[in-house]
């Protein structure tokens, strides 16, 4: 018979389940924290039980989101560009909540480590430290001791036919108005690079902007690059990239 | 908007285009599920299903025949558990179908077909060289397995942690009410502010230190775990390792002399340890899951994360490898599970069951699974080639090289051809039930007089024509269901050619099976056995388990019943020789010795009164099925009785070693555009042998060739 008659299995959406629903956007407790996050609102709830509240909400937000995504891609109902604006939206709004959630976190871990048996603390709470400690940053290194940082608030505009997946981590200290971002690169050096990606500077209120652009004959694969401080040529984040074997 | 027309996209593939013939190869859990499937109404007869199976009957490692008396003769013993959600899915589907008629048939709902059975039990051998048996009865939980889940429903490690400090709080609060004038103490939870002050509190002042302090620990970490599932590693650990060694140094003076005592700590001590597994190894924030911990031995595991030997050596976790028959090549010295798919075991065992933790079939695996979904298939239009072995797969490459690569034919062997050309009636009416018969209905086959020396489901049986399927003309997509242990002498070209598959078969092992079942003239509590029906593990070998299943003796038919029912099943070590035409007949007159000897030394233990003044079995009460030719005495009386050695490829049980389950191939990814593969040794998420793993591997063998069920639908498929 002819090859061409011969029928095919449709190619699967993924062929590997998703272990787990809050790693699958990449963020994670050092992405970007949002400007009007105040940790130490005066007057406002404490710490503990706003690092609770928003504990609660970022969780909750990865699995809705993950889960979400990925029922509309498994119904067929999801091409690239809707996919990107997904992971976009997510993204964007985890990105929000996990910041004002990551400072509120420092703190108590910080108290933690003032009281109960980390660096500083007393011989009885020595007594009980496990074997597997590991030292913490002592409380004067903490950003919340020295006053909130300025942060990044970063929008992502994808632009792709295929499902492709992005990560974007970004050190809390870093400033949005003067990040670089150069070609992003997969581990096999054989295969291109996604050289079509750049920072708007954010203006005027407006968030940056970081705009990838994948184009539709890119090989699949996971592409990543270091995110630069232009103003201090250190390292702010990384952004990687995850493009789909198929539309 | 693209979702709809990808609707109607579809709706139009399944008008216009003519069906697609699958060839569904085997006739397990698996292969079923996936015809099953393949057939749903809502797929409009897209696909025509045709089922090849070996031999008289559909089932696989599930497969059961009615024996002399219509007694029930299995594979082996099989229990449902209560999170088996696809499998009970799957079944109450069935028979919702099938709508059978409850006048004329006592098995005609699901729920006819399973009942409750809540009371487990695990062994410990004393320093005397005495067993004794921790029986618990599991309390019934909420909903039935099977009912839809909630909207938004998942599971996630963060929740397993809260639950599994919360199970160690409540055993370690059983203790302390047994004890008097314990303090009474709880955490504030009204203030989460003084959430680490309290933590801080309890390990500088000592409170760890007493029995009501560490149930006041555990209520903490148990906030700490629930508000705050990303806390520092180190954090949690510490606090954890303070709970374990006061509670070691709390509980280790009383363990002595209490042997209850001993193994609620054996519990607290694998519960602690898990948990400061997980967060020490970071599962909660891996993207595999507990797959990330799958190349380690569970035990070894254990070990790492802090368990007592004692505690890993305990009666829990022999049941858990028990239960898995997860000794490596069979031998009992070398007991392995990866420790990612055991932890995921346990965690869906005892935290997410519904209604029972296990369930019993009210008749044969055959009887109560198979037959009904033969009868539903049948009636889907699924065509049934019995008596059709897999002698061979070839493959064909298209011009597309690696990505083009298909199945080209098919070689069967016919074993046996019926009589007039229709097809085989495999079924028989036991007490209004259709049944499967331990032997083919001869009757219905040419040359039966010569069909009766075959032995058409062994290995090592052959005889027959040649029929060869070719892509194209006999079948477009090929559903592989068979067992693992059958791959590398059926898929040869696909093994030698193919490195991925390669890898599977070299590294995902499979593991022979033994069992018996006795009937008994005397009933449990004469035996000596005066609890509830029971299913114990980690006894002693060569026979580690054991059901008490007298609730058959009702299914089946005998002109005088028995007033018990036991069965009995383990690994079975693999001896020399396997090419040789009598190695199913020695490993078979193996197990016999091994139940033999088992029943003569072992068995007192569990049934006193099963032996006489010298503590050997009192065989006289052996029930003979074949009534009229009760003439065997003393030890031959066993030959009355039914046992097996599952030694044929295809019937070994799928191993998880450690450091294996990455090898397995996803029905979703085979390699080969018109294949998918389907069975519990897939890597089908549950990477474990178990009915329920093989429904999931048959739903996404379904969804690579009809994108039907959703992945979402399969339930656990996206669990960590």
């Amino acid at each position: 018979m002819e090859e061409d008659e011969r029928w095919k299995r449709p190619t699967p959406e993924r062929t590997q389940p998703i272990r787990n629903w809050s790693t699958i956007l990449g963020a994670n407790g050092e992405t970007a924290r949002a400007p009007h996050s105040n940790p130490t609102p005066a007057g406002g709830p404490d710490p503990v039980s706003r690092a609770v509240e928003l504990g609660y909400r970022v969780i909750d937000e990865y699995i809705r989101q993950g889960q979400n995504a990925a029922r509309r891609f498994s119904e067929g109902g999801m091409n690239g560009g809707a996919l990107t604006a997904t992971w976009q939206d997510a993204a964007t709004r985890m990105a929000q909540l996990s910041g004002e959630w990551m400072g509120l976190w420092l703190e108590l871990a910080q108290r933690a480590a003032g009281s109960a048996g980390m660096p500083g603390a007393g011989p009885a709470a020595r007594a009980f430290s496990a074997p597997f400690t590991t030292p913490t940053a002592p409380p004067e290194a903490s950003p919340l001791r020295s006053g909130p940082a300025a942060s990044a608030r970063v929008r992502l505009q994808v632009s792709s036919a295929r499902p492709t997946e992005v990560t974007l981590d970004l050190r809390p200290e870093c400033t949005a108005t003067t990040l670089v971002v150069h070609s992003l690169r997969a581990v096999d050096p054989n295969l291109p690079r996604i050289s079509d990606v750049g920072f708007t500077p954010a203006a005027n209120d407006q968030p940056a902007v970081l705009t990838i652009r994948v184009a539709p004959e890119h090989p699949a694969g996971t592409y990543s690059a270091v995110i630069v401080d232009a103003k201090t040529n250190r390292p702010a984040g990384t952004v990687s990239v995850t493009v789909a074997d198929h539309a | 908007m693209i979702w709809y027309e990808r609707l109607l996209v579809n709706e139009a593939d399944t008008t216009e285009q003519k069906p697609v013939r699958v060839a569904v190869i085997g006739g397990g859990c698996a292969a079923m599920t996936a015809a099953f499937e393949l057939t749903q109404p809502h797929l409009k007869g897209r696909y025509q299903i045709t089922v090849y199976q070996p031999g008289w009957r559909l089932g696989g490692k599930g497969a059961s025949g009615r024996g002399p008396s219509a007694r029930i003769e299995e594979h082996g013993l099989h229990l449902w558990m209560g999170f088996y959600e696809n499998a009970f899915r799957l079944m109450r589907e069935c028979y919702g179908e099938l709508a059978r008629d409850p006048r004329t048939c006592p098995i005609a709902d699901w729920r006819d077909a399973f009942q409750a059975a809540p009371l487990i039990g695990v062994t410990d051998q004393l320093p005397s060289g005495e067993w004794q048996i921790w029986k618990g009865m599991m309390p019934p939980s909420d909903g039935l397995p099977g009912d839809k889940l909630p909207a938004g429903h998942s599971w996630t490690i963060a929740d397993y942690m809260l639950r599994t400090v919360g199970l160690v709080r409540n055993l370690l609060e059983t203790i302390r009410q047994s004890e008097p004038a314990a303090a009474q103490a709880s955490p504030s939870e009204s203030n989460p502010s003084s959430l680490t002050e309290q933590v801080q509190r309890v390990l500088e002042m000592g409170e760890l230190a007493t029995l009501a302090g560490l149930t006041q620990g555990l209520a903490l970490l148990e906030m700490v775990i629930g508000s705050l599932a990303q806390y520092p590693d180190n954090f949690v650990l510490r606090f954890l390792d303070a709970l374990t060694r006061n509670a070691r140094a709390v509980l280790e003076s009383r363990l002595a002399q209490n042997v209850p005592l001993r193994r609620v700590w054996q519990v607290i001590d694998l519960t602690l340890a898990t948990l400061r597994g997980m967060v020490r190894f970071g599962i909660a924030a891996d993207p595999r899951g507990f797959d990330a911990i799958d190349d380690y031995d569970c035990r070894e595991w254990l070990l790492l994360c802090g368990a007592s030997p004692s505690a890993v050596d305990s009666g829990w976790v022999r049941a858990l490898y028990d239960l898995g028959f997860s000794y490596e090549n069979g031998d009992l010295r070398r007991p392995r599970i990866a420790a990612g798919q055991a932890l995921r075991s346990m965690l869906r065992a005892f935290f997410t069951y519904r209604g029972s933790f296990f369930w019993r079939m009210q008749a044969g695996m055959g009887d109560i699974v198979f037959a009904p979904l033969y009868e539903v298939l049948k009636r889907r239009g699924v065509r049934f080639e019995f008596f059709h072995r897999l002698r061979n797969v070839t493959l064909g490459t298209t011009t597309a090289g690696a990505n083009g690569r298909y199945v080209a034919g098919l070689e069967l062997e016919v074993q046996a051809r019926v009589r007039g050309g229709g097809e085989y009636q495999p079924l028989v009416d036991i007490n209004g039930v259709p049944c499967w018969p331990s032997l083919p209905l001869y009757e219905q086959l040419e040359d039966s007089d010569i069909m009766r020396q075959r032995h058409f489901e062994s290995h090592w049986d052959s005889g027959g024509a040649q029929r060869l399927l070719a892509v194209g003309t006999d079948f477009d997509a090929v559903v592989l269901g068979i067992g693992l242990g059958a791959v590398p002498h059926v898929c040869r070209e696909l093994v030698a050619r193919d490195a991925r598959w390669r890898a599977m078969v070299d590294h995902v092992q499979t593991v022979a099976t033994q069992a018996f079942q006795i009937w008994m003239t005397e009933d449990m509590a004469a035996l000596g056995w005066r609890d509830l029906p029971i299913n114990v593990s980690g006894f002693v070998e060569p026979f580690d388990t054991w059901a008490d299943m007298q609730h058959l003796i009702g299914a089946e038919a005998w002109s005088q019943a028995p007033r018990a029912l036991a069965y009995f099943c383990s690994v079975l070590p693999d001896l020399a020789g396997f090419d040789n035409a009598d190695y199913p007949q020695r490993q078979r007159q193996q197990v016999r010795q091994n139940a033999v000897r088992f029943l003569n030394r072992d068995i007192g233990q569990l049934w006193p009164a099963a032996t006489d003044g010298a503590g050997r079995f009192r065989w006289n009460i052996l029930a003979d099925a074949a009534q009229g030719n009760d003439l065997a005495d003393g030890e031959d009386r066993f030959a009355t009785q039914y046992w097996t050695a599952n030694v044929n490829p295809s019937d070994r049980y799928i191993l998880s070693l450690p450091g294996s389950t990455k090898y397995r191939i996803s029905p979703l990814d085979t390699g080969y555009d018109n294949l998918t593969v389907a069975g519990d040794w897939t890597a089908c998420s549950f990477n474990a042998g178990c009915v329920e793993a093989a429904v999931m591997s048959g739903r996404l063998a379904a969804h690579a060739i009809a994108e039907s069920p959703p992945l979402n639908e399969i339930v656990g498929y996206d669990h960590p």
